[in-house]
């Protein structure tokens, strides 16, 4: 049996975001992931007017304990999920919860994301330990490079982009546009870990990690959490906020030979996603005001961004260059300055942008009058979330 | 030498340790399907098969892309750098991530064709690197 031309065509505008919290970021030592998911659902409860008790469904990622979690808030669910703290999970997460209130399953889900990696001194790199390796991510098999020195998400996304370059030319300032861009961003943003704006000639001259791969092309590793609350379009309209539709979700995967980075970029299931995402939403690339991509590093933006059809395959690096992703370009991208300025908050900080921006609610940042946003992740799993500002 | 980091003590790939000792590169392959693989894992992911063979790969194959490594993610590592971490492509059709051993500015290159080498790094570990094929 093969796939059905579409993934649920029915999901569209039947789910909505109606609160969201998020912790401040940075390095908070005395708190550890259960205090710090706390605080972000206490605000996300706040910012729509609900309680506890009105959560009937649960998902958390990356808190070690889901059983400490809801014991901790008081609540006993009817649905119950924990996920491994891997950053493609923030959309998988997103669209499940989508689908359980859709079907009625649930009526109210909470999503609660805590990361306490600065203060646990994660470092993405050397032995395998926690979320101290790609195993399991990027190159399941990397304990067997380690005696070659192979090691790192960061060195797997650096041999992805060599092949880029080497392919289509791509080049250095291409991909600093992008960093400058999101920095730029945050210095608009009061709640971004980095927000000091920096030129194209401070990319450059910034120190290689993993060439090519610069210092600025990284994502911060910062402590914080994020809550979203997720119910059904009916519930959404009497809350305390304007209600977000989720106007399409969708994911797809290249597992098979994903140990190793693959050839195409994830182009081949970014194109699955694309199709289901826009189909169940209606919409096209054309008709988005606002891009939210999974900025890890600086290449899975520009993978992202030909993989869902914004520009050609291999145009990437030129169609950046040109200053799309600017707050006053085509596509305004990462507002927040994303995970390399924001904080890494694997997916869930991009998203509440996406929810706050179609809310009004981004001061100094607003896209003018956004209705269609996008969410994109580009991975072994590829995950895509378009919201609107209307269910239909 | 390099006090490296050691492979998992995995009995699923002790031949192809064992092997590189004594210069030989040895891959695994199913013996249903003829699909070679590596790292060696019990099942055939393309035909399901149960069981592979091992056999002895040509060591000739293309650098698919490289990076170069400026921070040590092993203390053992810091006299080294920076270090080039080398994407290969054998001939069989398996990938390799090893280093690129060749004569100073020689630097390695997408397309490259290179062929495999055996170097003792500690006195249980030999690493199967790559040279130039020319």
């Amino acid at each position: 049996m093969s796939k059905s031309e579409t993934s649920c065509p029915t999901l569209s505008g039947k789910a909505a975001v109606v609160g969201v919290g998020t912790t401040r970021y940075g390095k908070f030592p005395d708190l550890n992931a259960y205090d710090l998911g706390q605080w972000a659902l206490r605000e996300a409860l706040d910012d729509c007017g609900l309680t506890y008790a009105d959560l009937d469904g649960l998902i958390v990622n990356r808190i070690p304990s889901y059983g400490r979690f809801a014991e901790l808030c008081g609540i006993d669910p009817r649905y119950t999920l924990a996920t491994p703290g891997h950053g493609r999970f923030s959309g998988i997460c997103i669209q499940t919860a989508a689908l359980l209130v859709s079907t009625g399953t649930v009526n109210t889900v909470a999503l609660v994301y805590a990361n306490d990696g600065a203060s646990a001194g994660t470092t993405y790199g050397g032995d395998a330990s926690g979320y101290g390796g790609a195993a399991g991510a990027y190159g399941s098999t990397d304990a067997h490079w380690a005696p070659y020195g192979m090691t790192s998400p960061g060195a797997f996304h650096a041999l992805m982009m060599q092949r880029h370059r080497h392919l289509y030319g791509t080049t250095p300032a291409q991909l600093g546009e992008i960093a400058v861009t999101f920095r730029r961003h945050a210095s608009l943003n009061p709640g971004a870990v980095k927000r000091q704006p920096f030129s194209l000639d401070d990319y450059l001259a910034a120190r290689f990690i993993c060439e090519p791969l610069r210092l600025l092309d990284y994502c911060l590793i910062n402590d914080g959490a994020v809550a979203m609350i997720i119910t059904s379009a009916e519930r959404a309209r009497d809350l305390r906020q304007r209600p977000v539709y989720i106007r399409g979700a969708a994911q797809a995967s290249s597992f098979t030979g994903s140990s190793f980075p693959p050839e195409d970029f994830w182009a081949a299931p970014m194109q699955e996603a694309a199709r289901d995402v826009y189909a169940m939403a209606g919409l096209g690339p054309q008709d988005m005001d606002g891009l939210m991509i999974y900025d890890n590093f600086t290449p899975t933006v520009l993978f992202a961004l030909e993989g869902f059809g914004f520009c050609p395959r291999g145009e990437g690096g030129r169609w950046i260059a040109d200053g799309h992703l600017r707050l006053e370009g085509a596509f305004p991208t990462n507002t927040s300055g994303g995970h390399l300025s924001e904080s890494y908050l694997q997916g869930w900080g991009l998203n509440v942008e996406a929810v706050r921006q179609l809310r009004g609610q981004c001061g100094e940042r607003q896209i003018s009058n956004p209705q269609t946003i996008q969410y994109m992740a580009a991975s072994p799993v590829v995950t895509s979330v378009i919201y609107g500002r209307t269910p239909a | 030498m390099i006090d490296v980091p050691m492979p998992p003590d995995d009995p699923e790939n002790g031949p192809h340790w064992e092997a590189a000792r004594r210069g030989v590169l040895l891959i695994q392959c199913c013996p249903a399907c003829g699909q070679c693989r590596f790292p060696a894992v019990r099942s055939c992911a393309h035909c399901h098969h149960v069981g592979g063979d091992w056999i002895e790969a040509s060591g000739l194959g293309v650098i698919e892309s490289f990076c170069v490594f400026h921070k040590a993610y092993w203390p053992a590592f810091q006299a080294a750098l920076p270090y080039t971490v080398i994407q290969v492509k054998l001939h069989e059709g398996v990938r390799f991530m090893s280093n690129f051993v060749a004569s100073p500015g020689e630097p390695p290159s997408i397309g490259l064709p290179v062929r495999a080498r055996f170097d003792p790094v500690r006195p249980d570990l030999t690493l199967v690197r790559f040279e130039p094929l020319v």
